[in-house]
């Protein structure tokens, strides 16, 4: 079993039962399963052999939004996110999974399925399917027909211009495969700088079968997205923080060349932000008066792309930014969790929509697809009519 | 290693779901393993409890005493688990009665400045709630962003302001109380005075949930103090801090706020958070005073010439919000910061006569020095109330055996100079065994008596405050 690796970490949680002041489940459900305390004593006591794996165990462990925000606050410095997912994988490898969250994992590692979703996205909009069901008044209908509402017209020619920097896109499944809106933004955005795109035929990322505990799928997904990179660029762009900060990671689980590879990639891996920042941005756009705030995705937590996105947002004239309560917790989607844990992600989300409400904001920014879905989800539960936007879509808009 | 023997018994377990609702009964091993200790080092024998109820409000809670006491079933309250005495073990399994999702705030009488709540509602919420209405609930546990309101009244917990304000129990004014037959009482009024009979709510303060559930409780408030700032003074020399302490409350000046920590403490905050810590002196006071603009400067001024006279090296005052809330997340995480250094830590709350605190500190050092292990200190010097946090490996028997005996010496050095072995964090199952240094025997046998008369059957946290044989 990998948890037993993790034995040390493990045992250093002091219990002093903190991090239940962050944990965005624990704020619902107010049991010790949902924080990381729980969770903790509970594997400590399966690497001291008194209990074995078990689909409770399973249960426990899928109650996290991998969010990291007690991770960041636990003063014994746990990694909560790692110690979980090995957990998590370790279970998987006993047999011990949720299979929805498997399904659902597989579905984004696999391009056939996702081309298939794909159409299907294209019919359900182009037969205005959605308009027609929402005489139901189903929330999630609603959502979804917001979802793909928001339009960012791709750009009428894109020329094929040699530029002094060369950045390869990685764009997020929900880009490619769900509403190309965001994508259409990123090349709009940089059309006019000294940046130039090179399109490449990647995989998902990964990441919901990393978090699905579906190692070794995610192993051979890495690698091809490191086949599918081309030989010469500057930069490998993420429009999506979640895409990369699984980039940031496959070097802990590849080995060999593939390692090498993946570390060699670190450095160029970054935020279609930090470009902006890199290459000194100026919005030129002139907003019409309004409200903004900006909600920090949880991948967001450990890197400096926070300070970046409040830096470009400051630059855009016209508009007022407020800071809203706790703009970096949770917003409830966390990838499957969505579809695993509905209910629970709507309440985490109405929590969310509350500060955001209280912040008198007229529209939040984010950087990640999934955000959106939670943001979206939680001012729905909320009756609000607070418009979310990703940054990038916001600059052309 | 598990220690009890699961005995959930599937009929009782659908009555609890038929009053509480499924979800609000856990029994699974898994769950009964995460409930069964709480922020206290605990060794490798878990004592699991056999359910875990979530009850919604004082009804509910009755009905399910009452069937536990029918039935025998020892019940063990909790709230945000965070008590560092073996509180809320569940020694001889049965119910552990989780307030958590009772945290509704039932009144809010601004006119009358008072406010009625469950007791699952967490002390910071509550804080931040009156503080709207410019009112203040000043009792600060360090933890209050997770501390319960029940476990802050079971306690008597109490903070870094209570040396100006007082702690949990001068602010409580009435319980309602579920006892361990299932009956129900109150304990006071919605009143500031109350002399009509004997005073039960005080009672109930800091009984560590051996005489009955509390399930409601009502607090006075006072108006919010206009200003305040945090200064920091740093000595050379621990004793001259400990020695200006002293000299400031001779002054007659009552800050808000008057803590001390030494070097080793302030070390392991900063590397946890950067707080700007001057890390090369041996110990700063944490001081906080309030008031309006001129008194505040007024109070200022005093202390520090008094610091000065006492050798102080240097000091940083912080008057923005920001600031000011860097540096009370800074003091408020020392425990946390302390666990950093190795996986265990106790942290002890000795109270001394203030006066004695220089005394008690170098008391402290000889001790950690003697028996080999590592102490750094954080205390609210104004009450002389100190932590000692003591960082070690449980699981190294010899150290674990050094660590116990320091700890017995750190409380008979207290109780000489005039102290007690507990001033917030209550006795619990972790000190049991020292209560007779601190309490004579006539005065524990009445305590004793108390004891069986609420709680005949002894269902109630059993085996916590008294030293019972054979656990
Ligand atoms: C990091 C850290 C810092 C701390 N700082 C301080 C501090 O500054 N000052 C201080 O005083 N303490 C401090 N403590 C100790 C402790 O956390 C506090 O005493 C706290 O108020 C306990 O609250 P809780 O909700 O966690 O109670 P729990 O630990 O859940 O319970 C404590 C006791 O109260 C009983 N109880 C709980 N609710 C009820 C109820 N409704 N009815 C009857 N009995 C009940 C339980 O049975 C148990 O015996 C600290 C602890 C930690 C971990
Ligand atoms: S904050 Fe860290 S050390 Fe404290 S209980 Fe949570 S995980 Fe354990
Ligand atoms: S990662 Fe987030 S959801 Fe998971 S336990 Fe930590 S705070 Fe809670």
């Amino acid at each position: 079993m990998k948890i037993n690796e993790y034995k040390e970490e493990i045992y250093k949680c002091s219990g002093c039962g903190l991090c239940q002041s962050v944990c965005p489940v624990y704020k619902i459900l107010q049991t010790e399963c949902a924080v990381s305390r729980g969770k903790f004593k509970l594997l400590n006591s399966i690497i001291n052999q008194d209990i074995k794996f078990s689909k409770r165990t399973l249960e426990i462990m899928d109650l996290c939004l991998h969010c990291g925000a007690c991770s960041e606050f636990c003063p014994s410095d746990i990694d909560a996110q790692k110690i979980i997912e090995t957990a998590q994988a370790d279970m998987l490898e006993l047999g011990i999974f949720d299979f929805r969250k498997l399904f659902f994992a597989q579905v984004f590692g696999n391009k056939f399925y996702l081309t298939v979703i794909k159409f299907f996205v294209i019919l359900v909009r182009n037969l205005k399917i959605l308009e027609i069901l929402s005489i139901f008044k189903f929330k999630r209908i609603e959502l979804l027909k917001s979802f793909l509402k928001i339009n960012i017209k791709p750009l009428k020619k894109f020329a094929n211009v040699k530029k002094e920097i060369k950045v390869v896109y990685f764009a997020g499944c929900f880009n490619n495969y769900l509403n190309p809106s965001c994508s259409n933004a990123v090349f709009k955005v940089f059309d006019k700088t000294n940046v130039e795109i090179i399109t490449s035929s990647f995989n998902c990322c990964g990441l919901p079968l990393k978090s699905a505990g579906d190692m070794e799928t995610f192993v051979k997904i890495a690698r091809t997205n490191i086949d599918s990179l081309p030989q010469v660029f500057d930069y490998l762009i993420f429009d999506c923080q979640s895409c990369k900060n699984t980039f940031l990671e496959y070097s802990k689980y590849l080995e060999g060349d593939y390692k090498i590879k993946a570390l060699e990639l670190k450095n160029k891996c970054k935020s279609i932000y930090e470009i902006l920042d890199i290459i000194n941005y100026e919005p030129r756009k002139k907003w019409k008066n309004s409200v903004v705030t900006c909600h920090y995705p949880c991948h967001t937590r450990f890197t400096e792309d926070k300070k970046i996105m409040r830096k470009i947002i400051n630059k855009i004239s016209n508009i007022t930014f407020v800071e809203a309560k706790n703009a970096d917790a949770c917003c409830g989607a966390a990838g499957s969790f969505l579809c695993t844990h509905p209910v629970l992600s709507r309440k985490i989300s109405k929590n969310k929509a509350k500060d955001i409400i209280a912040s008198n904001a007229q529209i939040v920014l984010t950087s990640c697809p999934s955000c959106y879905l939670g943001l979206k989800q939680g001012l729905l539960e909320q009756n609000s009519n607070i418009k979310v936007l990703q940054l990038i879509e916001f600059l052309v808009l | 290693m598990i220690k009890t023997i699961n005995n959930t018994n599937s009929k009782l377990k659908k009555k609890f779901e038929k009053i509480l609702g499924e979800g609000n009964v856990l029994t699974a091993r898994e769950d009964c393993i995460m409930y069964a200790t709480d922020a206290t080092a605990a060794g490798i024998d878990l004592y699991l409890p056999d359910y875990i109820l979530f009850p919604a409000d004082t009804v509910q809670v009755s009905e399910i005493v009452k069937i536990a006491y029918e039935n025998n079933i020892p019940i063990t309250v909790r709230g945000a688990g965070t008590n560092m005495a073996g509180c809320c073990v569940p020694f001889k399994g049965g119910i552990v009665l989780a307030i958590n999702k009772m945290n509704k705030i039932l009144d809010f009488d601004i006119q009358n400045q008072t406010i009625k709540v469950q007791t699952g509602v967490i002390v910071g919420d509550l804080q931040n709630i009156v503080e709207k209405e410019g009112l203040f609930y000043p009792p600060d546990p360090s933890n209050l962003a997770v501390s319960t309101i029940g476990g802050s009244l079971a306690l008597s917990s109490s903070g870094s302001r209570t040396f100006k304000y007082g702690g949990t129990k001068d602010y409580v004014i009435d319980l309602t109380i579920v006892l361990a037959n299932g009956e129900i009482i109150k304990t006071g009024a919605n009143t500031i005075k109350n002399a009509t009979g004997y005073n039960l709510t005080q009672l109930f303060v800091g009984s560590e949930g051996t005489l009955g559930v509390i399930t409601e409780a009502t607090f006075r408030l006072i108006p919010k103090p206009e200003q305040n700032k945090v200064m920091l003074v740093y000595f050379k020399k621990i004793a001259d801090a400990a020695n200006a302490i002293n000299a400031i409350i001779m002054s007659k000046i009552v800050p808000s706020v008057l803590d001390i920590m030494d070097k080793t403490t302030m070390q392991i905050i900063e590397q946890y958070c950067d707080a700007g810590f001057l890390t090369n002196n041996d110990a700063a006071l944490f001081i906080e005073v309030d008031g309006d603009e001129a008194h505040i400067q007024s109070q200022i001024n005093v202390i520090q010439q008094i610091c000065l006279d006492f050798g102080a090296s240097e000091q940083q005052i912080s008057a923005t919000k920001e600031e000011k809330q860097k540096i009370w997340k800074a003091r408020r995480s020392s425990f946390g910061a302390v666990a950093k250094l190795r996986p265990n830590v106790l942290s002890e709350d000795m109270v001394v006569p203030r006066s004695k605190m220089p005394d008690m500190i170098k008391k402290t050092y000889e001790i950690a020095e003697k028996f080999d292990v590592n102490i750094s200190i954080v205390g609210h010097a104004g009450d002389g109330n100190f932590h000692p946090h003591i960082a070690f490996d449980m699981r190294d028997r010899q150290e674990a055996e050094r660590v116990n005996a320091a700890i017995k010496e750190l409380f008979l050095s207290a109780i000489n100079l005039g102290g007690k072995i507990s001033g917030e964090h209550g006795i619990g199952s972790a000190k049991a065994k020292y209560l007779k240094y601190s309490v004579d025997t006539t005065t524990l046998k009445y305590m004793k008596q108390i004891k069986s008369i609420f709680d005949p059957k002894n269902i109630m946290n059993p085996q916590k405050i008294f030293d019972y044989e054979n656990k």
